[in-house]
């Protein structure tokens, strides 16, 4: 877009152009016709257009549509069961409604109870992993070695850590219970014997 | 004087009895525990073609039977902390299901926020009470399972779960890993795959196809034995065969002890430092019997008679 180069100028010139008003007195004559229209207005062409009345037929056809979408509108739901595929159809879909119902499997009851006990040793710390650094040194020495009368003790002994790890996994998740404690006691004495027999043959 | 001195002596007993169990590590390690415990109880409506699926998670497992055409299922959900408000937090990590999608009643319950330790000592319980034809169908994740009187289908998946079958009948399969197996009045096509479990079944009719590993097993058939077909590596086999003196024995150990009765007729087919084999005819006057075939490697196998019974208490 081109900018005004003398914009001041411009306005200045602007500025001095002279103003003109309409007479105080021309507003008041159009107020004054407005409100008193002149006694020629029924000389206009709207004025002389031909004016007709429509037959009263029309007007008893309209009364009777009105009256008929009303009498419509207003027509009961169970008016619409008249026909008996309807009806047959509507107990139908309450059969199979009421069938539901009645097959439905309730949700489970749910009770909370409360009590109190004593427990011997909660939470007691006990450090499952004190021999670890022997086993895993044992580990490491059976899979440099690789002899085959060795490797089926190795994998007894893999067996074993793992199933260590899946108990002390269940320990963090449900708690020490007793009788995992028992089970990680059982698969240990297990783990030492296997070494044990690594350590003889070795 | 002497009452008062006796009295006196009494009261420093009780002193002193007082004073040492107040002292005992064992009392001193003795916690109050808040229990919270959720109780689920749901009844199914029971069809024929209906499988109850349970798969259980540190779960002890009880499933009985009654005459009632309906699955009852009762839950029971425990926490127990010193703090109610931890035992409550940790009660609401374990996720429950008991619903029945098409023919299969699912009873399921697992950690929802395993990756976050419990500080609560958690455990589960199912008590399950069904029609005894009703297929059962039970996945256990440590815990146990005690199972009775079904007479149609049962198959258990356990991994460090204990099972226990009492009184059952039908078709039978079995699948453990570090979970013993106990079972009693058995009677039907029985599978056991085992690993790291002992077996011990008792007063076992059917047949049988046992394969373990690393295991103890003690099998005591009665007159209702068909068939058994026993593998076993690295596992010791006791099989008490005294009260049948019509079975077939073939008998075979690489690597380990043979040992049968004195008054049992043997047939020795193979005894080199390696592999003994034996084989035992039935008694003719008995007609034909069961054939027991039982293969063990790396492990002691005693075909044993009612003294070895008696001492094993069967």
């Amino acid at each position: 877009m081109e900018q005004e180069k003398n914009r001041s100028t411009l306005k200045q010139a602007l500025d001095r152009l002279p103003q003109y008003e309409p007479g105080k007195q021309l507003w008041r004559n159009i107020e004054a016709k407005i409100e008193q229209p002149a006694a020629g207005d029924d000389n206009l062409p709207l004025a002389h257009l031909p004016a007709y009345t429509p037959p009263p037929d029309v007007w008893n056809n309209i009364s009777r549509n009105l009256e008929a979408d009303k009498k419509e509108k207003r027509r009961p739901l169970l008016s619409y069961l008249s026909s008996r595929w309807m009806q047959a159809a509507a107990a139908l879909v309450l059969l199979i409604a009421a069938g539901i119902w009645l097959m439905r499997e309730p949700g489970p009851r749910i009770q909370m109870a409360y009590a109190q006990e004593e427990m011997s040793q909660f939470g007691q710390l006990i450090d499952w992993n004190e021999e670890e650094a022997s086993f895993e040194r044992i580990e490491k020495e059976l899979a440099a070695a690789n002899r085959p009368e060795l490797n089926l003790l190795k994998e007894e002994l893999t067996e074993l850590t793992a199933a260590k790890q899946e108990v002390v996994e269940m320990m963090q998740s449900y708690g020490q219970d007793p009788k995992l404690i028992n089970q990680l006691g059982d698969i240990e004495r297990e783990r030492s014997e296997v070494y044990r027999q690594i350590i003889d043959q070795m | 004087m002497i009452h008062k001195l006796l009295a006196l002596a009494c009261h420093k007993t009780t002193l002193s009895l007082f004073l040492l169990l107040l002292l005992s590590p064992r009392l001193q390690s003795q916690t109050v525990v808040q229990v919270v415990s959720k109780i689920i109880e749901k009844t199914f409506a029971y069809q024929d073609g209906y499988e109850v699926n349970v798969e259980g998670e540190k779960a002890e497992i009880f499933v009985e039977t009654s005459t009632s055409r309906e699955v009852k299922v009762r839950m029971e959900l425990v926490a127990k902390h010193p703090s109610l408000a931890t035992a409550e937090a940790d009660l609401e990590t374990i996720q429950f299901v008991t619903e029945r999608l098409k023919n299969k009643i699912y009873l399921r319950n697992y950690r929802y926020d395993a990756g976050r330790p419990a500080q609560s000592v958690m455990s589960v319980k199912y008590f399950i009470t069904l029609p005894e034809t009703c297929p059962v169908y039970v996945k256990n994740y440590f815990g146990s399972a005690n199972i009775s009187n079904l007479s149609n289908r049962l198959r258990i998946f356990g991994e460090y779960s204990q099972i226990d079958i009492d009184n059952v009948k039908g078709l039978i399969d079995i699948r453990t890993r570090f979970g013993d197996v106990v079972g009693e009045k058995i009677d039907g096509n029985v599978t056991i795959n085992a690993r790291r479990s002992d077996i011990t079944l008792l007063d076992i009719a059917g047949s049988y196809t046992i394969n373990a590993q690393y295991g103890t097993l003690k099998l005591a058939p009665n007159a209702g034995l068909e068939d058994m077909n026993v593998n076993a590596d690295k596992s010791e086999v006791h099989f008490y065969g005294d009260r049948l003196p019509n079975l077939a024995y073939t008998l075979r150990t690489t690597h380990g002890r043979l040992r049968t009765p004195p008054n049992l007729r043997a047939v020795v087919l193979e005894n080199t430092p390696e592999i003994q084999r034996v084989q035992v005819r039935p008694n003719r006057e008995y007609g034909a019997g069961a054939n027991v075939t039982i293969s063990v490697s790396f492990g002691d196998l005693y075909l044993e008679d009612a003294t070895a019974r008696r001492r094993e208490g069967f």
